[in-house]
């Protein structure tokens, strides 16, 4: 045996110079992380990170940052899901609802320093319309035939025919400073200004003190790409961060269950999982099949099980809160095994084998784990196949997935009409599960042009009514995004469309 | 018949250019389209389109690749897709913090197999050092990096959980981000090494020129420090080399859980988001690396053997 005496010595003493040279001279590097325990920063921590070159589209980055930089038009009230002013201070419609007067803020300022104009705006609407801008609501943007400045401060927009949701558009628009956006700069009128940026890894934010809705409590805002929950959660446990979001919400549930952090849900914003149905792929060319798989699916064990309670159980994708949807739309399918084999049965699809595809994600995994034992109780030979994410993705788009597939979309929360006519999977005329029906298309016309609060509502009642009974688009989860406060931020709050507003958040006990 | 050297660089060249062809293929096999991983999962054909025409994703392969190749050459490798910036910067914001936690790493790694070698073959921390070293080999990077952090940054709060900061700009900050990701590499590696150590000193304790300087009445520690312990190294550095290797390899996980910015993050987005030029460019860096590695070995060979160079066989 060797004899460590003196090697004994050695390491007790280099441990002390060690801990002594640490102690002595440095800072903490847990502090200085955290933003200091005395200071107003603070640091967010996001598992996407900020990209400032899809300004124009909702990316899984915007609801971190995009509010906090840009203001919109409008927003809407998460109540009544009426417009409210933002940018906007007033509008009006002319009587055949095709021309839309909006008359803008005389006080906002752009980061640069420059007053917002109407050609700012013009330039920011006709850039959202652009296809190469990426942006889901250019569907309804694109039904505006003229945009223009037609006075300082005024905004008019020549719509091609009554777009009742136009508003919708407006509201998920961010406005950019005109001379500045094609060089790649980051310049909006909201509460922070872009600083420092390292792609796919950090941002910090400056309190904007022009801002027109006055300077926000907290002085700087850092957001940390953190895409391993597990970090994540580490680093709002060591202090190293306030806010914590896009882990999974069955995570949130376990880490938030001792009541030591703050966990804010974002309503009425959520992500719709569906069960896409391609209606060319026998048996799912029979309504009765897919109808088999509404009732087949336990949306309450998915909601519970993979989103950790944080999800709404609905036959529909939109809010039970639309107007014009009624409680036994909301409620029409709900999970019954019996009325599934009955319904597959009097097709003749009883036995029939069928292929689930997902996006191989841990929450996607899930979902498809559940949904593959519940229609193989229901009478299907169920193969599930995961693929890579992009893969996925890919053929999605593509239309080039038989069977069904397990995804996600999101602006179907904003309204019927919204969803159907930004998400390509439930588009009508165009989707993902080759549906192709004048019948929906009128449905969608129908819903555009409704000049009133009650036509709208009927329009969207029988959009709902369409939707159920064809059943291409099932829904299984409306799945809130989660996050988690330290409880020392207060006054934080989401918009309707669900993004981060910190304009009256402040940091203290 | 070519002189040595211009023939090793020509080697060098041509298998460089084949990778470049092979790593070009290989990602373009891959399915998956940029455009769509662009795009989002609600994105139209039209919109996906567009985002093609924007990259040029439709232009023949050929002219693609020489496209990237040509930009490589001259030391423009082209524009990310995924972040829509010059490679070349975002290569710049990496490559120090990959360079940081692998020197942490391999800082750390004699650290803890000498203190592992050390304890093991003492009497009294040597079952101590044994159960130690039986955790840290069989535990995986993701699990001790987990209890490190659970430890150190959540319960004692004294060490950050995760991130970096340049060691130029604050290295006093820098060196504490860097220290549980350095320990949580180093720590299978280095249990290894000092198993090997331990293993190495109790052999050395039985040559006869110790035991002679133990009948001798040479004191234990004197005994230990200048006879044992330097006659036991030699396997010990061997190993070590072996474990840089498997240390880097640790690295692109460590990233993850740490939250650090460095090439290995940046590698795996790029591959899973169908980043063609940035994965091309740092597949072509890796392979580049490695292609002088190995003619930094043969410049070593040629001066340790001077018949290799002149390519005659014993």
């Amino acid at each position: 045996m060797v004899d460590l005496r003196l090697s004994r010595r050695g390491l007790f003493g280099l441990t002390l110079g060690t801990a002594a040279a640490m102690a002595v001279g440095c800072r903490s590097a847990t502090e200085v992380a955290g933003g200091g325990t005395g200071g107003s920063g603070i640091t967010l921590a996001y598992s996407a990170a900020p990209d400032p070159t899809k300004l124009m589209r909702r990316t899984i980055d915007s609801p971190v940052f995009s509010n906090l930089v840009f203001d919109r038009l409008v927003d809407l009230d998460k109540k009544t899901m009426e417009p409210v002013p933002w940018l906007a201070r007033e509008w009006e419609y002319d009587q055949a609802r095709t021309t839309l007067v909006l008359k803008l803020r005389d006080d906002a300022l752009f980061h640069s320093g420059k007053k917002l104009t109407a050609e700012d705006v013009v330039f920011s609407l006709k850039k959202a319309q652009d296809p190469k801008a990426g942006a889901q609501v250019a569907p309804m943007l694109n039904r505006i035939e003229e945009i223009r400045a037609s006075a300082p401060g005024e905004v008019t927009l020549k719509l091609k025919a009554v777009t009742s949701n136009l508003f919708d558009a407006l509201m998920f628009s961010p406005v950019v400073e005109a001379a500045s956006y094609d060089q790649g700069k980051v310049i909006g009128t909201g509460p922070y200004t872009w600083g420092a940026f390292s792609a796919g890894n950090k941002l910090d934010l400056a309190r904007f003190d022009g801002y027109w809705d006055g300077a926000p409590s907290i002085e700087a805002i850092t957001i940390r790409a953190i895409k391993s929950p597990q970090a994540q959660l580490s680093a709002l446990q060591s202090g190293q961060v306030q806010m914590v979001g896009g882990i999974p919400a069955r995570d949130v549930k376990t880490a938030a269950a001792g009541g030591r952090y703050t966990v804010s849900v974002t309503t009425p914003s959520y992500q719709q999982t569906y069960l896409g149905v391609d209606v060319k792929t026998k048996p799912f060319d029979d309504p009765k099949v897919r109808q088999a798989l509404q009732y087949a699916v336990d949306r309450k064990r998915i909601a519970d099980q993979v989103y950790g309670g944080y999800a709404e159980v609905s036959s529909l994708p939109w809010p039970a809160t639309t107007p014009g949807v009624t409680p036994d739309q909301v409620t029409r399918y709900a999970h019954d095994p019996d009325k599934a084999k009955a319904l597959l049965k009097e097709a003749g699809a009883t036995g029939a084998e069928i292929t689930v595809w997902a996006a191989q994600t841990p929450i996607f995994s899930s979902v498809l784990d559940i949904v593959q034992y519940d229609l193989t109780q229901a009478g299907f030979k169920v193969t599930p196949k995961l693929l890579d994410a992009t893969e996925f993705q890919t053929l999605v788009v593509q239309s080039k997935l038989p069977g069904l597939n397990i995804a996600n979309i999101g602006l179907v929360s904003v309204s019927p009409l919204t969803g159907i006519s930004t998400a390509n999977p439930a588009r009508p005329g165009d989707n993902t599960s080759r549906l192709d029906d004048e019948k929906y298309v009128k449905l969608q016309e129908r819903a555009f042009a409704a000049g009133t609060p009650e036509q709208l509502a009927e329009a969207n009642h029988d959009l709902s009514e369409y939707l159920l009974e064809q059943s291409f688009h099932i829904t299984l989860a409306q799945a809130h995004e989660v996050v988690m406060w330290d409880p020392s931020i207060q006054g934080h709050d989401t918009s309707f469309l669900g993004y981060l507003d910190l304009a009256d958040a402040r940091r203290g006990k | 018949m070519m002189p040595y050297w211009p023939r090793k660089a020509l080697s060098a060249l041509l298998t460089l250019w084949l990778s470049s062809i092979v790593v070009f293929a290989l990602l373009r096999l891959t399915p998956g389209d940029p455009a769509a991983a662009i795009a989002g999962p609600d994105a139209t054909a039209e919109q996906v389109a567009a985002i093609r025409d924007q990259l040029l994703l439709d232009d023949p392969l050929p002219s693609q690749y020489l496209h990237w190749l040509g930009g490589l050459l001259t030391g423009d490798p082209g524009i990310s897709y995924q972040y829509d910036r010059p490679i070349t910067d975002l290569l710049a914001e990496s490559v120090g913090s990959t360079v940081q936690l692998a020197l942490a790493g391999i800082l750390m790694l004699p650290v803890v197999g000498l203190l592992t070698g050390l304890a093991l073959a003492s009497r009294r921390f040597g079952k101590a050092a044994d159960a130690f070293a039986t955790a840290a080999l069989s535990l995986p990077v993701y699990v001790s990096a987990v209890i490190l952090v659970f430890l150190f940054a959540v319960q004692l709060r004294v060490l950050p959980a995760g991130g970096e900061l340049s060691f130029l700009a604050a290295p006093d900050l820098s060196v504490q981000f860097l220290l549980l990701p350095g320990i949580a590499l180093a720590l299978p590696a280095g249990a290894v090494l000092g198993r090997l150590l331990a293993t190495e000193l109790r052999r050395t304790r039985q040559e006869e020129f110790v035991l002679t300087a133990v009948a001798k009445g040479v004191p234990p520690g004197r005994i230990s420090r200048l006879h044992v312990l330097p006659g036991s190294l030699g396997p010990f550095v061997v190993e070590f080399g072996i474990g840089i290797g498997e240390l880097l390899g640790g690295a692109v996980i460590a990233e993850e859980l740490f939250a650090r910015n460095g090439l290995g993050k940046l590698m795996l987005d790029s591959v899973q988001n169908r980043d063609y030029p940035m994965a091309q460019t740092l597949l072509m860096l890796a392979i580049a690396v490695a292609v002088l590695a190995q003619l930094g070995t043969e410049v070593v060979l040629t001066r340790l053997d001077p018949r290799i160079k002149l390519g005659v066989t014993a």
